[in-house]
């Protein structure tokens, strides 16, 4: 693979992983600062299945899924009922229990070295076409009862519950779709790099999602794609001095919180910038068919 | 077999005390602010380095050190207050902005540490002749261990007498009861919010030094604040007495698991007792959640 097919390969990684976070961040409200170690499970579910047992692409993709999701559900149980910083802390502990348990179990997972040699069945073309997917999923999840249901959470849990809103399911509802899609991430990461070691996988990518989310519009999925994808450019770019590269994306975050805290997009999506370009373009005297209706 | 066992829990104890330290700045915060603050690790790293630095250029002894460090800190902690929370609570940004600005702020001032010092390793120069001290036959206590003992029980001593008995603890503790009704009883609540987030500094200055001496010197020190949030959440969140009993459970858990699973599972083990702890008791040991308000 050339170097800008890697390089964009990488940007669509993050975008997946991103709107993952989007899902729990974004539209729920969860903070989760060891969503990274779902990708993590993501990878490992490939990385065993593809070199142990020769499985196929699709279904080690599926399959990665439901770990994804099931670990998801199992590690919500207990703590979607409380309140959001016991989500934060619990799953950066369930990042470092993970990078432990694939430490010790090196006869499966391969130890501190890492699972090589993973078949590069990814190419661009399907990683378009899972980017796609991902967004009309999560395009349809954000307009669905799930999706408006969540916003209310987000903003106000306890009116949501006042509301006949089953804030807990609706968390754990949020968690697990999320879990799923970094998991896939995940398994992108695996197929596209053909090696995986635990200690990619650590919290201060789950941060790094976190703040992109926040920096490209607190409900704008739009806004999430833009910036995992300016937010990966920049990496690449300053790829010689990666420490100068956390150093600038934090200082440009903590002024974007400060001074523009809905983030860049805000609440909008690219729909409404586009009515509003239309509404510009084709001036105020002629009125569209709604208006019209009225 | 039982000395075997009085030499776990005093080390347990030693461990467990410096998880306190780190626990109660970050109580602290969380009582007056009600968010998990993780900008205290990046105070702990740049606060142990400021002490590796003053130990090597001005050749101070230990207990000079330890005051002009602790005052770094102090104010190091004021300073991240200003640039990264003083504004988002004069325009009362939701909690989720509060996180995402405290993590940028807390892998901003690791990264700086990454910069000035790359990420190898470094350690203090030894401060004492004698490296532990012979109890009985078959119990020994290392010094470090008295030193980290001592210095949590004086700073935990200190902070409980400032809290409970001084003015300025009458004002942080109505501050987090309700920062509104404060603010008409005549408090100045931008100069106690900074004192707070000072004495916070001072905390997370006094457990940087600690763990340096206890571990090393490097940059991923500022994980170690991780423990201390474990701690709290044991302990009952935003519950300062909580926060000490929570530190020294971890610290006995730790040590017991160590020995009796060895050190590359502990993470897994500590993660799977502080789940099944939360499903049984979610409210911590000292028993009160942290109400909020409609």
């Amino acid at each position: 693979m050339s170097y800008t097919a890697t390089v964009i390969l990488n940007v669509l990684i993050t975008m997946v992983a991103v709107i993952s976070m989007y899902v729990l961040m974004g539209l729920t409200g969860i903070f989760s600062m060891g969503q990274a170690s779902f990708m993590c499970i993501g990878a490992y579910a490939v990385g065993i299945l593809a070199t142990k047992f020769n499985f196929p692409f699709l279904p080690s993709v599926i399959i990665a899924i439901s770990v994804g999701m099931l670990s998801a559900f199992l590690v919500g149980i207990p703590i979607m009922k409380l309140r959001g910083d016991y989500v934060a802390m619990i799953t950066l502990a369930f990042g470092e229990a993970i990078v432990a348990v694939l430490n010790t179990f090196s006869n499966v997972t391969g130890g501190a070295m890492g699972i090589n040699r993973i078949p590069r069945d990814i190419n661009l073309p399907i990683s378009f076409v899972i980017v796609f997917l991902v967004v009309f999923l999560v395009l349809n999840f954000k307009n669905s009862k799930f999706g408006r249901q969540c916003i209310a959470v987000k903003n106000d849990p306890i009116s949501a519950a006042s509301m006949g809103i089953n804030v807990t399911r609706i968390k754990m509802t949020a968690f697990v779709f999320s879990g799923g899609l970094t998991a896939l991430s995940g398994a992108m990461v695996a197929y596209a790099t053909s090696f995986i070691d635990p200690n990619s996988f650590g919290s201060a990518k789950s941060i790094e999602w976190i703040s992109i989310v926040f920096v490209g519009g607190i409900n704008s999925l739009s806004g999430s794609v833009v910036m995992a994808a300016l937010f990966s450019i920049l990496t690449e770019a300053l790829r010689t001095a990666s420490n100068l590269r956390t150093l600038i994306q934090c200082v440009i975050i903590l002024l974007i919180i400060n001074f523009v805290p809905n983030g860049l997009f805000g609440e909008h999506e690219f729909k409404d910038i586009f009515l509003w370009l239309k509404k510009k373009v084709v001036g105020r005297g002629r009125k569209t068919m709604k208006e019209a209706e009225k | 077999m039982t000395y075997y066992y009085i030499q776990l829990i005093i080390n347990g104890i030693a461990l467990g005390s410096v998880y306190s330290l780190i626990a109660l700045g970050f109580t602290l915060i969380f009582s007056v602010l009600k968010f998990s603050n993780f900008s205290h690790g990046g105070v702990m790293v740049v606060s142990a380095y400021f002490a590796y630095i003053v130990c090597k250029n001005w050749n101070l002894g230990f207990v000079p050190m330890i005051l002009v460090t602790v005052i770094f800190g102090g104010l190091l902690s004021c300073l991240a207050q200003l640039i990264g929370f003083e504004r988002l609570r004069r325009t009362k940004g939701s909690s989720m902005l509060f996180f995402v600005s405290s993590s940028n702020l807390g892998t901003l001032l690791q990264n700086i540490v990454i910069l000035m010092f790359a990420s190898s390793y470094y350690s203090y120069p030894a401060f004492f002749s004698k490296s532990y001290f012979q109890i009985t036959e078959n119990l020994t206590i290392a010094v470090t261990d008295m030193i980290m003992l001592g210095l949590s029980a004086a700073g935990i001593l200190i902070l409980m007498y400032i809290l409970y008995k001084t003015r300025m603890g009458i004002s942080i503790r109505a501050l987090s009861m309700d920062s509104d009704t404060a603010k008409l009883m005549g408090i100045n609540v931008s100069l106690v919010m900074a004192l707070t987030f000072f004495i916070s500094g001072m905390l997370a200055a006094i457990a940087g030094v600690l763990c340096g001496m206890k571990f090393l010197l490097y940059p991923q020190l500022k994980d170690l604040v991780m423990k201390g949030m474990t701690a709290s959440i044991l302990g009952g969140l935003g519950n300062i007495s909580g926060a000490l009993y929570g530190g020294i459970l971890l610290g006995l858990l730790e040590v017991f698991m160590t020995s009796f699973v060895g050190s590359s599972l502990q993470p897994a083990c500590t993660f799977l007792f502080a789940i099944i702890f939360l499903i049984f008791r979610p409210q911590g040991i000292s028993g009160k959640f942290v109400k909020e308000k409609v």
